[in-house]
């Protein structure tokens, strides 16, 4: 299966799903014009991602600095697709990465976790 | 679809409940079944609003805080370009102090002091002196007069300044 690479730009986040290695990333600000628009290929990918089944462990890392309301809601969507393969066998996990300080970070990461089933490890990266 | 934007899949979820609100020979079971998919689907969407409204909430205190934090960088900035202006004027004022006073020191010799002597006669350097004392005391007053006036030239440019901002900005 091909992988996924989105490069990030001020407004939209990096994006690189590597099938080969399960590991996806998104990794950037989260602002787009229109987000389904660009939610949408990642949640397509994951679909048929789910129906290859992998064997290795997946890792979904999140490590987003500032997203919008409507991101918001896309990210849930990825979450519960990544939920569901969870519920349907896979090996998952969200790693879900917020700055030093950025508490705000942190608790929208709580937030996501407290609605999921799919191991959801929240973790601190130290500023520079 | 794409115009319902990132709700797509839940508008599509209502399409499906209202055509199946119009049909006319549907049996218990399916209603029971219709109803605990609608329970399913009503309890991931208040999932969905309580997660949005705590993001939202909290996007909002960002930028309260960043907010906060602008104005206070805005005060800083203010007072240093306050300092700066004072420095630029005071440094006119002293300037502008110097010049009157080499101007009053050059008629002092050049025009006073000749009619002084041709009135009283030669000899009389107490009262030339006395002369150059009162311009050495005149050019501390002189400065602060510049001063001030600098000043208050300097901040009514900045206020003309400010407003031609507002409105330009007002503008576009």
């Amino acid at each position: 299966m091909d992988s996924l690479k989105i490069t990030g730009t001020s407004h939209t986040p990096d994006v690189d799903f590597n099938a080969d290695d399960c590991v996806l990333s998104l990794k950037g600000r989260s602002t787009p014009e229109n987000s389904i628009e660009f939610y949408r290929p990642l949640l397509e990918w994951l679909d048929q991602y789910g129906e290859t089944k992998p064997t290795k462990k997946t890792n979904l890392n999140i490590r987003l600095e500032y997203f919008n309301t409507s991101s918001s809601k896309c990210i849930l969507d990825i979450f519960k697709k990544v939920n569901g393969l969870y519920k349907n066998g896979l090996e998952v996990v969200i790693n879900w990465y917020y700055e030093e300080e950025d508490e705000d970070m942190e608790e929208a990461g709580e937030d996501y976790s407290d609605l999921l089933d799919v191991p959801f490890e929240i973790m601190m990266i130290e500023e520079d | 679809m794409a115009k319902k934007g990132v709700f797509e899949k839940e508008s599509a979820i209502l399409d499906h409940m209202q055509n199946f609100l119009e049909k006319d020979d549907v049996k218990d079971e399916d209603y029971k079944e219709e109803i605990k998919q609608v329970s399913r689907y009503y309890e991931e969407l208040l999932d969905q609003a309580k997660l949005i409204t705590k993001v939202s909430d909290r996007l909002q205190n960002k930028l309260n805080n960043l907010n906060a934090k602008l104005n206070d960088k805005n005060i800083e900035l203010q007072n240093t370009i306050d300092e700066l202006t004072k420095a630029r004027v005071g440094r006119r004022a002293t300037t502008i102090a110097l010049f009157v006073a080499v101007g009053l020191f050059l008629i002092s010799e050049g025009v006073v002091e000749p009619q002084i002597e041709s009135a009283l006669g030669p000899g009389n350097f107490g009262l030339g002196l006395a002369f150059k004392g009162v311009i050495a005391l005149l050019l501390k007053p002189i400065e602060t007069l510049s001063e001030k006036l600098l000043m208050k030239r300097a901040l009514k440019e900045a206020e003309s300044k400010r407003v031609s901002d507002q409105r330009l900005a007002a503008a576009s």
